[in-house]
Parts: structure tokens; C-alpha cells; sequence
């Protein structure tokens, strides 16, 4: 077995001729919850979407349970065990919230526990199953954010990638979903998460990675960068 | 004229413009489809139908086979030929954006106009059998029976491809990846898979309208075009996206062809749906019976 779960090793992308990051590393290991923060522009999207197929790095080396990623289909990775909820949610606002979630269960390895899948998602989600019916771009914004991750985890990842799940939620919705991020994780999901939300973030990660302007500039636990005064001061808002 | 023959006769029109109508409704389904995967209108549509005209005409003289078991036989080789299509020509330009697809579509249409003016002439083809002017009567409305069987089948067709995108998972698969490619990867579905998929259904809808056109109407090389504008309309009244919008879209244009032809005269028939065209995309560009986008 693989030492981490997944593994970005000195990895360069870019988005046509510009370079959005620059030799980044970190790693994921199993049943963690790991962070990306930084503010908008510093590539922690691009890094999601290099893991899951869409962007091939330029040089260096992404690593899912020792297996290489990098130049895998994106319909590929999914069944591989990597789920990806992207930024805005990317739901098919003319299916219903049912049709979503089954579409959520179409690698073929997961399409036999389809009933076992609604019946988890339910569990965790009970408002989804009163939306049954409903079409999903007539949900509200917090009941979107949790389609979206209901539907990546009815493929029953073992690492699942959340880009800004809080982000345009009220701030009970966002208690909510860091909630349900953590009980995920207590049923052995391993978490990657990309957040603006410093605060709630580093309450709930084991470790967290800072990136600035494509560049990995710190990591360490919360309680590591809690006390660290750059941090404090560019990203928690602390007076030195 | 009595009451009861302008009654009749307005009838007779209608239903002549819904029978007509189901073959430009089959042929807009198809179309919706593929917008929906590829984003471009398939203007070769039109000819792919002809072609499925001329090869029922084919089997016809040849071997005096039933035009109407050509529905069971052009449905499965159309949808090879439209895999085989998608495959061999629209998938390798996938990544360079709409307007080489576009320009392939045309070339595709030309190139078959061509070929098939040069197997089968430009002269004017019709499939006439010894039931071709059998109909039956209800009060003074005449309904043609090849005409009748055509309209069965178109919306068979189009319960089947409803059915499918409604119940299966690849019918859900190409509904989302129609709405969002990036978001319909993430979850698995492959969008070489559904393009090839809605190429192959799309262009066996475009054989089941060429059956019925062959068995209902003459038909030339060049009609196709026209045909394909047609089905764009169908596609533009009843919403793109919408399998059944795109059916009543079809046969709603019938309906206006046949009526404006009777009311005015021939000549004005395509003024009259072009100008309902323009009307729906100023004041109702999601179709008639679609959803504001939103």
C-alpha cells in the first residue's frame, strides 16, 4: 500500500501559456482532512483540476494510492475513487435532485449499490429526500451544496475533493456543511478541501497548505499556522 | 362552399399539415441531440434523411422489398453510420472548437448532395406501391394510408427516444452532459461516449423521417437543405432539449406550412414559417414550450 493517499509531487500547470503553479508538493493521507487555502488566483482549483484529469501537468508527478494520475481521462479518475465537487456546484439544473444523484452513481463499480448509495445520502441529507422530484436549479443555495456533495459521494469515493463548499452560504448552511464534512470524514472518506474560510477550515483539517500566487508558502496543522504571525496577519485578519 | 365542406376542408388541411409535420419533428429531434452534445446545428441532418430516402428507394426497385420494413432496416444502419460518423470525423476535431465542426457538418452535406445526384440522378424520386393511394375516409377527410403509417411510426420514435432519455441511465447521462460536459465528466460519463451515442440516435431519427419522406412524398438530392432548415425551426418552436417540444415543434410547423399554403397560397408557405421562426426567436428564444434558462 501506497504511504499517502494522494501525492502532488513538484507539479507545474498552466492554463495555456500562462503558469498558474509553480513546483507545488503536498499530500493527502488516508482518512485525513486536508486543506488548500490561499486567496483567489493562487491555483488551488487548478491543483483540483490537474488531480482530476482536466489539466495535465507540465512537469512533476500526481500519485493516487501509488498509481499515476497525470494523463488519466477525467471520467477516468472518478472511477479510480476520486470525487470532485467543483466550484458553483456544477449541478444539471434540469434533472431532478433523484436523476442528479443517480447520475452521481454511473461508474459502473457503483451502479449495484444505487439503493444502498440513496439510502446513505438520505441519511445524511434528509431535505434531499423531500426535494425528490424537485429539479435541482430550483433548490436553494445550501440544498444545491448539498446535492452536489450528495451526488459525489453516491460513487463512494475514498478521497473527496470540495472546491469552496461554503462559499455564498449563510453562515448556519456553512455550520452545516463543516459538520457533515466531518462526520464524512468519520466514515473513512479522506478529504481534500479547497476554502476561503480560514477560521472553520482550520478547525476541522489536519493539515492545512497555504498557497500564494501558484507557490506553496506555508503548511503545518491549524493549531501550527494559528500561531504563526505571517498567517495570522495575511490571512486571519491578526495585527502583529 | 356549405359549412360542412369549409369544415371538412379545414380538417383535411390539418391533419394533412400534422402528418407532415411528425416527419420534420422526427428529423428536429435528432437535431436537438446533437446540438445538445456537440453544440453545433448538424445542417447535414437534412441529407442524411435523403439518404435514407434514396436507400428505401434502392431496396424498393431492387428487390421490391415492403418500403415500410426499411424502418427496421435503415434504423440500425443509420445508427452505425452516425456512430461511424462521430467517430471517424467529429470526434478528432472534438477540441477545436465549434466552427471546424460546423464547417464539417456543411462539407458533409455537400458531399452527400453530390454523391447522391451522382447514384441516383437529380431527378425527382418518389417510392410508389399498390397501396401508395389507399387512405381512409372519415366523413369528407381523406387520410393517406402511407402517410397515416409514417405518422405511427415518427411518434413511435419519438416515445422511444423520450422513454429512453427519460428512464435509463445513458438517456439521464446525455440529458446532464447536454447541460454541462465538465460536470458530466466528473461523475464518469464520458463525453466521447454520449457524443457518439446522440450522433447515433440523432442520425437514426434522420433515417426514420427519410423512410417516412420516401414513402409519403418525392424527394430530389437537394431537398435535404431545406429539410434541415425545416427541422431547425421544429427545434427553435418547441425548445432545444425537449424531445417532445421538438415533436410539437415539427408538427406545429406542419400545421402553419399546410394552413398558410391553403389560406394564401403555395408560394407563401415559407415566408409564412420563416417568419413565425423569427417571431419565436425575438419573443420566445427558449421555444415555445420551454423553460427560461436559469
Amino acid at each position: 500500500m501506497a504511504k499517502h493517499l494522494l501525492e502532488v509531487i513538484g507539479v507545474d500547470l498552466f492554463h495555456g501559456d500562462a503558469q498558474a503553479i509553480w513546483d507545488v508538493s503536498f499530500h493527502v493521507d488516508r482518512n485525513k482532512i486536508v486543506a488548500l487555502v490561499g486567496s483567489n488566483g493562487a491555483g488551488k482549483s487548478t491543483l483540483l483540476d490537474a488531480v482530476s484529469g482536466f489539466i495535465i501537468p507540465k512537469n512533476g508527478d500526481i500519485l493516487f494510492s501509488g498509481n499515476q494520475l497525470a494523463g488519466i481521462k477525467p471520467e477516468e479518475v472518478v472511477s479510480m475513487g476520486i470525487s470532485h465537487v467543483p466550484e458553483g456546484r456544477r449541478l444539471f439544473s434540469r434533472l431532478t435532485v433523484l436523476e442528479n444523484l443517480e447520475l452521481g452513481a454511473f461508474p459502473p463499480r457503483t451502479r449495484p449499490y444505487m439503493d444502498q448509495s440513496l439510502e446513505r445520502v438520505f441519511g445524511l441529507f434528509p431535505v434531499l429526500q423531500k426535494r425528490i422530484r424537485q429539479h435541482a436549479g430550483s433548490l436553494s443555495g445550501g440544498e444545491q451544496q448539498m446535492l452536489a456533495i450528495a451526488r459525489a459521494i453516491m460513487a463512494k469515493p475514498s478521497l473527496l475533493m470540495l472546491d469552496e463548499p461554503s462559499l455564498g452560504l449563510a453562515p448556519v448552511i456553512v455550520k452545516l456543511m463543516f459538520e457533515i464534512i466531518q462526520t464524512l470524514n468519520r466514515e473513512d472518506v479522506t478529504i481534500l478541501l479547497v476554502e476561503q474560510n480560514v477560521h472553520q477550515t482550520l478547525e476541522i483539517a489536519d493539515h492545512v497548505y497555504v498557497l500564494k500566487t501558484g507557490r506553496l508558502e506555508l503548511s503545518g496543522t491549524g493549531e501550527d499556522l494559528m500561531r504563526n504571525p505571517d498567517f495570522q496577519q495575511a490571512y486571519l485578519g491578526i495585527k502583529g | 362552399m356549405t359549412g360542412f365542406s369549409s369544415f371538412g376542408i379545414f380538417f383535411q388541411i390539418l391533419i394533412n399539415g400534422i402528418l407532415f409535420g411528425s416527419m420534420y419533428g422526427v428529423a428536429a429531434i435528432g437535431l436537438s441531440l446533437i446540438f445538445g452534445s456537440m453544440q453545433i446545428i448538424f445542417i447535414a441532418q437534412g441529407a442524411m434523411m435523403i439518404l435514407a430516402a434514396y436507400l428505401t428507394f434502392w431496396f424498393f426497385t431492387l428487390t421490391s422489398i415492403n418500403p415500410f420494413f426499411c424502418f427496421v432496416l435503415i434504423l440500425p444502419i443509420f445508427m452505425g453510420i452516425g456512430w461511424l460518423i462521430y467517430r471517424g470525423f467529429f470526434h478528432r476535431i472534438a477540441d477545436a472548437g465549434k466552427n471546424p465542426s460546423l464547417l464539417l457538418a456543411f462539407g458533409l452535406m455537400v458531399l452527400l448532395e453530390n454523391l447522391m445526384s451522382l447514384a441516383w440522378t437529380a431527378n425527382t424520386r418518389a417510392v410508389t406501391t399498390g397501396y401508395t393511394g389507399m387512405g381512409l375516409s372519415i366523413g369528407a377527410i381523406q387520410i393517406s394510408f402511407t402517410r397515416l403509417v409514417s405518422f405511427a411510426v415518427s411518434i413511435s420514435a419519438t416515445a422511444l427516444v423520450f422513454v429512453f432519455m427519460k428512464k435509463t441511465i445513458w438517456g439521464k447521462a446525455v440529458r446532464g452532459a447536454s447541460e454541462d460536459m465538465k460536470a458530466a465528466a466528473l461523475l464518469g460519463i464520458s463525453p466521447r461516449k454520449v457524443s457518439s451515442l446522440t450522433f447515433a440516435i440523432g442520425i437514426a431519427l434522420a433515417g426514420v423521417a427519410g423512410v417516412a419522406m420516401a414513402t409519403t412524398y418525392p424527394f430530389d438530392p437537394y431537398f435535404g437543405f431545406i429539410f434541415s432548415l425545416k427541422a431547425l425551426i421544429a427545434v427553435a418552436f418547441g425548445g432545444i432539449g425537449s424531445v417532445a417540444g421538438a415533436m410539437i415543434g415539427g408538427i406545429l410547423l406542419g400545421v402553419i406550412e399546410s394552413m398558410s399554403s391553403f389560406i394564401i397560397s403555395g408560394g407563401w408557405a415559407d415566408a409564412v414559417s420563416y417568419g413565425a421562426f423569427l417571431m419565436v426567436l425575438m419573443f420566445r428564444p427558449q421555444g415555445l414550450f420551454g423553460r427560461n434558462a436559469g
